[in-house]
């Protein structure tokens, strides 16, 4: 597939978007917090990845790329806009969440304390967001992250547990 | 050394929830359309390449010769502004040393002489100790179980702000006179040491990072918004449970790293 989409074949790039939209639309809304950012990063994204597709190496796993140029990318944008997300509930997904009647208890408790980790997330300054989004959701090292960040282990380190210790305390102050 | 830090359970489990998030639900629209214009490609537009006009072409070589110049200039310069190079004084213990995840005997002075150059990672084993030298720059000290990345070495006139890791063990270092301008950064998982010219140590372990200055001083921080600069018969410890205290430096840690100058000092330049 990869070699397709270095020959930019429309069928190999289909296949790449499919298999990598909702990871980096994922990790764009985790850092965004917002969904019109979470877009227009997505799409910032997949032009780069148009433009280098004859750079790709085949050889090498592409989730770290991709992982990096999507923080890039959102950190490149929240620099020239101030981006500060709203500390909402996502619209769309309450719209989902509304639309299913007769959901099982269950289900709505996890739902419950997904949009509070969310929500706790979104408090975070876009620093802060950007390691614990990094290191939890992307599963990367503080080494790693401390590379694509320009900083030092020990800095990503402290930022995080600090992010962790502020999320804590937001959630505690919204269940109160 | 594991990565995870040691956060409370509170703290572990916002970890675990972050984890366990699903993956965000686009708008399906938009990604219809995204896959459209990226299947597509029809937001690359490939404007056409405009023909050199032939005066253009005629006249290269009037920006080309002063350009070849300048290339060759700063060329030049990049080799005379190289420092000398970073080389193996003495080894002592038994074991195998560690290089780039290479197993080389600890008195295989040749392999480790041709592996051992700034950037390689290093880890000393436990009955080991490798002694490095920059002449006239810096003397560098690995004890057994030391693990860590070799530093750069400074150039001459610019490139003086070089940097190096230490994972753990400890790490015995004294600057000499030419390295007066320059600047090491020593990283550890605990904090930063800048060294603008010293002697000292800094040693790293499971509990945390302790840096001794006997001589000169070190900016010493958990990153680089809270440096402090410890004097000579100070130390700064960083500790894993986000303990950060300036003492004095206690005997033990004195006298190895007084051994350390006693025993390489006079080395610091080439014979």
């Amino acid at each position: 597939m990869l070699e397709g989409v270095q020959r930019r074949d429309p069928k190999a790039l289909g296949r790449f978007f499919d298999a990598t939209f909702s990871y980096v639309y994922s990790i764009a809304m985790r850092l965004t917090g917002d969904r019109q950012h979470a877009e227009d990063v997505t799409q910032d994204v997949f032009m780069k990845v148009y433009r280098a597709a004859h750079h790709l190496q085949v050889d090498r796993s592409l989730k770290p790329w991709l992982t990096t140029i999507t923080y890039n990318t959102c950190r490149d944008r929240a620099r020239r806009a101030a981006v500060r997300p709203e500390n909402t509930v996502d619209a769309l997904k309450i719209a989902e969440w509304s639309a299913q009647p007769g959901t099982p208890e269950d289900a709505l408790l996890e739902r419950e304390r997904e949009q509070l980790i969310e929500r706790a997330l979104r408090a975070l300054d876009e620093q802060s967001r950007a390691v614990v989004v990094l290191h939890d959701f992307c599963g990367w090292s503080h080494d790693n992250i401390a590379s694509v960040m320009d900083t030092s282990h020990a800095a990503v380190r402290k930022r995080y547990s600090r992010a962790l210790k502020q999320m804590a305390q937001f959630m505690r102050g919204l269940s109160a | 050394m594991s990565d995870r830090p040691r956060e409370s359970p509170e703290a572990e489990s916002i970890a675990r929830q972050v984890r366990a998030l699903p993956g965000a639900t686009p708008d399906p629209d938009f990604r219809e359309r995204l896959r459209a214009r990226f299947v597509s490609g029809e937001w690359e537009s490939e404007q056409p390449l405009r023909p050199v006009s032939a005066t253009v072409r005629a006249r290269w070589w009037h920006w080309a010769a002063p350009l070849a110049a300048m290339i060759a200039a700063v060329a030049v310069g990049f080799m005379l502004n190289r420092g000398p190079a970073l080389e193996i004084l003495d080894v002592a213990g038994s074991g195998d040393v560690l290089v780039n995840g290479q197993r080389i005997a600890l008195n295989d002075m040749q392999t480790l002489r041709f592996e051992m150059r700034p950037g390689a990672v290093v880890e000393v084993p436990a009955g080991g100790r490798v002694d490095l030298r920059v002449p006239g720059v810096a003397l560098y000290e690995l004890m057994g179980g030391t693990r860590m990345t070799l530093p750069d070495v400074p150039g001459r006139w610019f490139e003086r702000a070089v940097a190096c890791s230490l994972g753990s063990g400890e790490l015995r270092l004294k600057t000499g006179d030419r390295f007066t301008g320059s600047e090491l950064r020593v990283d550890t998982p605990d904090g930063l040491v800048i060294v603008t010219g010293t002697l000292l140590s800094v040693q790293c372990d499971a509990q945390g990072t302790c840096v001794c200055v006997l001589e000169g001083a070190a900016r010493v921080g958990v990153d680089t918004s809270d440096l402090e600069t410890v004097t000579p018969g100070n130390r700064k410890i960083m500790l894993r449970d986000g303990t950060v205290e300036i003492v004095p430096v206690k005997p033990m840690h004195r006298d190895g790293v007084l051994d350390f100058d006693k025993r390489l000092g006079d080395q610091m330049d080439s014979p």
